[in-house]
């Protein structure tokens, strides 16, 4: 008991921080004004390609549709990808604070899921329902949710960010190992992300020779999961059950790797080693 | 006098300028992985936003507006990351300190940081191009290369003063640069209409967006090599283009004299950490 109710406190704590580090640089309201104004202008990159589209001949409501709230959802991935990537390195290179957080956190694993947890919810969060609003008020966008929609939306959340948050520890992982190459990564895997994962076209319009690849990762589940409650489409079992091996396979993945990477920045004594500021 | 001044100038100004430049490219050409890797991940990106026009059934041209687009979208990171930001980075480095005790002119290291951020980002982006072209196998009117290169020179002049002129205001601020490069990014890319024609813009908007070179030296090359019926007629957005370079970094000169003037008022000027 005792030591659940420390780690719940850690938790609690490393949240705040996580906040702090994301909020305190101004106030409340530029700093919610600064959070939508990305989000906001990512969304009308994408209507504006659909009222390009639309005008030679392509005018499909429901892509709209599609197109909207998988920008909408895209957030959540792009920016749980950066701070998750960014927060160790942070930490070690810029704050040099990463020793003492070792020291004094009681589960360095759980401190960057709590430092991650508050920027990208609050974010992202922010941002779907911005967005949303937007995108149904002013261009017609349809969302339905029906009653059993919203029950397989709440079924839905916990998996999905069971899963976020699992593989947030996994490029926790990958910046105890590598410092200079981060920057390539967030690149990367957001590009990744936003080729395979079905947020913005349906990933069977890759080429065969790719499109097993949007198979593979989780983040095409995930989508497949928050997306259809969402736009009043009922998941099926089928898409739950994989949404959640694919979480479970990330719990799984997360923590063999953060095990893995942090005992080897040790043993390398790279843990606290700074080559990039 | 007049050797005295010249000497003057190769020694504050030219000899700096390329110092700063050199160290650039050679700092980030020296490791072919970090090239080819930079050069082949927006691909990712850029593919992404292809098949995203293939589900909404743009037609074939659309594509080659997203390669071009990409391309764009590298220099105009290059400059908000790795231009307006950089004195940012040297203050948090500790940098700040030896490059403002020197003799050398402010605006020779940021010529330098121009000039050394547009050969890497040329590198890369060709590169991209290159690729781009290749997988998605966009078609264009190569005869118009002649007219729409010199263009995105000029775009990308007018590009690095705004570059300019932004990297004075990271003097000043700590965290709140990180903001500041955000909020350069997603707007700027939606107002330059890098992925679409900003011809579907309402006329004010197509206003706001003109103040932006990107806006028109994309314009520009859309309507060059895909026949884009564009913005405006070509004639007045190269001398728009043209204008606007001694203007803005002329505001960029003003800009980084008051705004390092405020800052050492402020004790912010080497304050890190902010």
């Amino acid at each position: 008991m005792a030591v659940a109710r420390r780690l719940v406190d850690a938790l609690r704590a490393s949240v705040w921080l996580g906040w702090q580090i994301s909020a305190n640089w101004t106030d409340l309201l530029v700093f919610s004004t600064y959070t939508l104004i990305r989000p906001i202008f990512s969304m009308l990159i994408f209507i504006f390609m659909y009222l390009a589209s639309a005008a030679t001949g392509g005018a499909d409501p429901s892509k709209l549709s599609y197109i909207l709230v998988g920008s909408a959802l895209l957030n959540y991935f792009v920016n749980s990808n950066w701070e998750s990537f960014i927060a160790v390195h942070e930490d070690r290179e810029h704050y040099q604070t990463i020793r003492y957080l070792y020291l004094a956190s009681p589960n360095l694993a759980l401190f960057y899921i709590g430092r991650n947890l508050a920027p990208v919810m609050f974010n992202s969060t922010v941002s779907l329902l911005v967005n949303l609003t937007v995108g149904v008020s002013l261009f017609g966008v349809r969302i339905s949710p029906t009653p059993s929609s919203i029950v397989a939306l709440a079924i839905s959340v916990p998996i999905v960010a069971v899963g976020f948050l699992s593989y947030s520890m996994i490029t926790a992982s990958i910046g105890f190992v590598t410092s200079r190459y981060i920057w390539g990564m967030i690149e990367g895997v957001s590009g990744l992300i936003f080729l395979f994962s079905g947020v913005m076209f349906p990933p069977e319009l890759l080429p065969p020779e790719l499109a097993w690849v949007a198979k593979l990762v989780p983040w095409s589940y995930w989508v497949e999961l928050l997306r259809s409650p969402l736009m009043g489409i009922q998941p099926t079992m089928s898409s739950i059950g994989a949404g959640l091996v694919a979480s479970l396979g990330m719990v799984l993945l997360g923590a063999i790797t953060f095990r893995w990477s942090l005992s080897k920045a040790k043993r390398d004594g790279t843990l606290d080693t700074t080559i990039n500021w | 006098m007049k050797r005295a001044l010249m000497s003057s100038f190769i020694t504050t100004f030219v000899r700096p300028a390329f110092a700063r430049g050199y160290i650039r490219v050679v700092g980030a050409s020296r490791i072919m992985v970090d090239v080819i890797s930079e050069s082949t991940l927006p691909v990712l990106n850029l593919a992404a936003y292809v098949f995203t026009y293939r589900f909404l059934g743009a037609p074939a041209e659309y594509i080659g507006f997203v390669i071009v687009g990409g391309a764009a979208l590298s220099f105009w990171m290059n400059v908000v990351w790795n231009m307006a930001s950089q004195l940012y980075w040297e203050k948090e480095s500790g940098n700040l300190e030896p490059i403002f005790i020197s003799p050398a002119s402010r605006m020779a290291i940021l010529l330098g940081m121009a000039v050394g951020g547009f050969v890497n980002t040329t590198i890369r982006v060709t590169l991209t191009l290159v690729i781009g072209v290749a997988v998605f196998g966009v078609g264009f009117d190569p005869s118009g290369m002649s007219v729409a290169l010199p263009i995105f020179l000029l775009t990308l002049v007018d590009l690095y003063s705004v570059g300019m002129m932004f990297s004075s205001l990271y003097l000043m601020y700590g965290r709140e640069a990180w903001h500041l490069s955000a909020l350069l990014s997603e707007p700027f890319m939606f107002l330059s209409g890098l992925y679409f024609p900003a011809r579907f813009f309402p006329f004010w908007l197509q206003l706001i967006a003109s103040a932006i070179p990107l806006t028109l030296g994309m314009d520009a090359v859309r309507r060059i090599f895909f026949n884009d019926p564009g913005l405006w007629e070509l004639g007045a957005e190269v001398v728009a283009l043209v204008v606007m370079a001694p203007v803005l970094v002329f505001i960029a000169r003003r800009l980084l004299a008051k705004m390092e003037d405020l800052s050492k008022r402020e004790g912010r000027l080497t304050l890190r950490w902010q």
